[in-house]
């Protein structure tokens, strides 16, 4: 049990470990930054900024991989859904159990054969080699500029969003934001309603990506990915024994951990979120500030039963004994009242604040006495959604989208072109899977203990990883363990960022600058524009985080999907159909990226909204967008001319019968 | 475009043959996967099937989650193992022709050029 103050100092203390960890962390990054901008000396600079020169063994394989595929979301909004929507997680990331096998075995092999033959370093250079065709190649070129610029900025917001949450107890943090950025945020302009603590992480984390990946290039993202990836599966098997040994202490005797904790969760209700009237004895002489973890035992009626906390920080101002309508979120589930309220010392039980006039809102599925169980079955609670959390169609949807949508990110196909050799890739995707399963189970378990250990974190489940990560290290007495743990959303979201970057800028730069404007540039220039434009991209990238455009996040959704709708199709036909010839990919490309589109579009009129997409028998747009893809390949290419037998010798043919190349 | 479309002395590579032959089987690892785990669940762990008074449970997962995800996660792990050490073959990548792209646009570009000299001329 701590009181209020031990719990604040607790995180207080945590996360100034995490400040320590990300400081750490730069350091180390921008030493590999520096070792990679050595090899950068000695090589085809092009082929080894851009593609590491196709030399990545294994571990740097493997890991770069599983670091780019897991972005910040794992590691922030996974456990945020577990903690929210309990054992359905398992089921929402089940497909993983096949998503390294997919995303790397299917394609592979082959694109990194390929890419060699022809010498490509980018996916729109596969493309436009595989077809002979210049104008295939700036299609594709402009739709990975199109969608990952919006991606990008979008990253980058997620990664301050995550670097200001996990610092928002240092106080050093605070102070350090308000006299940095504090005049600029209030003097309006591009600058005007932003946090002044939003803009010092955006700053800090954008300098740093930005920095050590355009010195360092390619070889700096993956060897900075090998690091994090380390760091993450380090942090969760951590976690998974701490977490159960902490629940075995609430135990009966007889019962296991995990057991419990299921049983436990079985009888809960999600708590309702709402509002109340705070009222305060007697005015005071100065304003009193609740921190936004405040916890308010309810003193009506009933008030052995009823415990809320409020959402935010509340302000009451000198001289005022009430506020109305004030943000709360409403305990339900009896056990939780009671493991909450033992939790509290008594001068946390007794604010000496009234509590009246409570409105909450009960979930959209969850709350009904039929819904009961909601945490330990299928489709788990939702506030929003009277379908539940995942219905059954958004379960096969998700199976295209993590394991087949994947294999179809063009992020992942550069890191298909980079690997060294054949044996490298068989056994990445066996290091791969034991790492998803390392990672993504245990996560499940860890945040399902969550509930019972700290009651009440819906209210900013965004935080729930670094709470569980402080919680857990200072309970087991390794209190500098907290700043590992909470690494892992920084090492996640990094590993995501940097390669993103890369991307846009090798398109500029490879795909049409040199392939389009001057190939005959000589090294030394091409040298610079990589330089300079991965420095471009990034900064403009940070800009545009600064006020970012609205439904950033629904952006990120679109555009993973859309990517997989524009390039999966063309891609796989490229790779396997002798027959495939430009006509037919140029079609499937665009009737891929037209119907996933369209869907988009039709969400405006049956939903209201772009980002509320019209789902065809209530299946995300992706499955479409696949389908529509993969038939018009088919069917155009039928309908027009057979390829050139030399294209096909060169790309399909044993290698002694290849044409020579130039 | 089948092999009597090309001339008679045109052979497969090995590498695209082995490649496809994998690519399909771990398509059909993922029809598996897909027709094992969500048709379990819906039966097993929607709406009513699960009594939370009483919740059956393996190692403390709920039992429609054990069979249903767990079970299936492990197997496709054994599957993986087989995969990269059994049936996955160590195929010969070739050399990578950098920059062979860039001189064969430049190659064209000179003859194109050349060409529309002789024209001129």
């Amino acid at each position: 049990m701590e009181t209020l103050l031990d719990s604040s100092l607790l995180f207080a203390a945590g996360s100034n470990s995490a400040l320590l960890t990300f400081c750490l962390y730069t350091l180390a990054v921008f030493g590999i930054a520096w070792l990679s901008n050595r090899l950068l000396q000695s090589k085809s600079f092009m082929s080894e900024y851009f593609l590491g020169s196709r030399s990545l063994g294994v571990w740097a394989f493997a890991l770069t991989f599983a670091a780019t595929s897991s972005s910040g979301g794992s590691f922030t909004g996974f456990p945020s859904k577990i903690y929210t929507h309990g054992w359905v997680l398992a089921l929402w990331i089940g497909s993983y159990m096949v998503v390294p096998i997919c995303t790397m075995g299917l394609l592979g092999k082959r694109l990194n054969q390929v890419a060699r033959i022809s010498g490509a370093i980018t996916v729109p250079d596969v493309i436009r080699d595989r077809f002979h065709s210049k104008y295939f190649g700036l299609l594709a070129v402009s739709l990975i500029v199109f969608f990952m610029s919006f991606n990008l900025v979008a990253q980058f917001k997620a990664g301050s969003l995550i670097l200001q949450t996990l610092l928002s107890d240092v106080d050093m943090f605070h102070t350090a934001s308000a006299s940095m950025f504090g005049s600029l945020t209030s003097a309006g302009g591009m600058f005007a309603g932003v946090k002044p603590g939003y803009l010092l992480c955006l700053f800090t984390f954008g300098v740093a990506v930005i920095i050590y990946t355009t010195y360092g290039g390619f070889h700096a993202v993956v060897w900075t990915d090998v690091m994090q990836g380390v760091v993450m599966v380090i942090g969760v098997l951590i976690m998974l024994p701490l977490a159960l040994y902490q629940v075995g202490k609430l135990a009966p005797p007889d019962t296991s951990s995990l057991e419990y904790t299921t049983r436990e969760m079985a009888k809960m209700t999600p708590p309702e979120p709402g509002t109340a009237t705070l009222r305060l004895a007697s005015a005071r002489g100065e304003d009193l500030l609740l921190r936004g973890d405040t916890w308010l035992p309810f003193t009506g009626p009933a008030a052995d039963q009823r415990l809320l906390r409020l959402t935010s920080s509340v302000m009451i101002p000198a001289g005022q004994t009430e506020m109305v309508g004030v943000g709360i979120l409403e305990l339900t589930a009896p056990g939780d009242i009671t493991r909450k309220l033992a939790q509290l010392t008594p001068a946390e039980s007794d604010p000496g604040i009234a509590v009246e006039d409570v409105v909450t809102t009960p979930y959209a599925y969850g709350s009904a006495r039929e819904h009961a169980g909601a945490f330990v079955s299928a489709p788990g609670p939702s506030a929003s959604d009277v379908n539940g959390f995942l219905p059954v169609s958004l379960a096969i949807s998700f199976f295209f989208m993590w394991a087949i949508s994947g294999s179809g990110q063009p992020s992942n196909m550069v890191r298909l072109m980079a690997f060294k050799d054949a044996r490298t890739l068989r056994l990445s995707i066996f290091t791969v899977a034991m790492y998803y399963s390392a990672i993504y189970f245990p996560l499940v378990i860890i945040f399902c203990c969550a509930r019972l250990l700290i009651p009440g974190m819906e209210a900013e489940s965004d935080r729930i990883m670094p709470a569980m990560a402080v919680y857990l290290s200072e309970n087991a007495g390794v209190g500098w363990l907290a700043g590992l743990l909470v690494a892992a959303p920084f090492a996640a979201v990094m590993s995501t960022v940097d390669s993103f970057l890369l991307m846009i800028s090798s398109a500029l730069v490879r795909d049409i600058y040199q392939r389009n404007i001057n190939p005959a540039a000589e090294e030394k220039m091409i040298k610079r524009l990589c330089y300079l434009f991965t420095l471009i991209v990034g900064t403009a990238a940070m800009i545009g985080a600064i006020n970012p455009p609205q439904f950033l996040q629904d952006i990120i959704v679109y555009v993973g999907s859309g990517l997989a709708a524009c390039f999966l199709a063309p891609i796989v036909y490229a790779l396997y159909w002798p027959r495939a010839n430009g006509h037919g990919c140029i079609a499937g490309m665009l009737a891929g990226f037209g119907a996933h589109l369209a869907l988009y579009f039709g969400g405006i009129f049956a939903n209201g909204s772009f980002f509320r997409p019209y789902r065809i028998m209530n299946f995300d747009p992706i499955i479409f967008g696949l389908l529509v893809s993969f038939a018009t390949v088919y069917v155009v290419t039928k309908m027009t001319p057979a390829p050139p037998a030399e294209l096909v010798k060169k790309y399909f043919g044993k290698p002694a019968t290849r044409p020579s190349m130039s | 475009m089948s092999k009597s479309e090309l001339d008679p002395e045109f052979e497969f590579d090995p590498v695209f043959l082995h490649s496809r032959r994998e690519a399909i089987v771990i398509f059909f690892i993922w029809v598996t996967a897909i027709i094992w785990v969500v048709p379990f669940c819906y039966f097993q762990g929607y709406g009513g099937n699960v009594n939370p008074e009483s919740i059956g449970m393996i190692i403390g997962i709920p039992t429609w989650l054990f069979w249903g995800v767990f079970v299936p996660w492990v197997v496709a792990d054994i599957f993986t193992v087989w995969f990269c050490f059994f049936y996955m073959q160590d195929d010969e990548l070739g050399e990578a022709h950098e920059g062979a792209d860039i001189e064969e646009e430049l190659a064209e570009m000179r003859s194109a050029n050349g060409r529309s000299q002789e024209g001129g001329a």
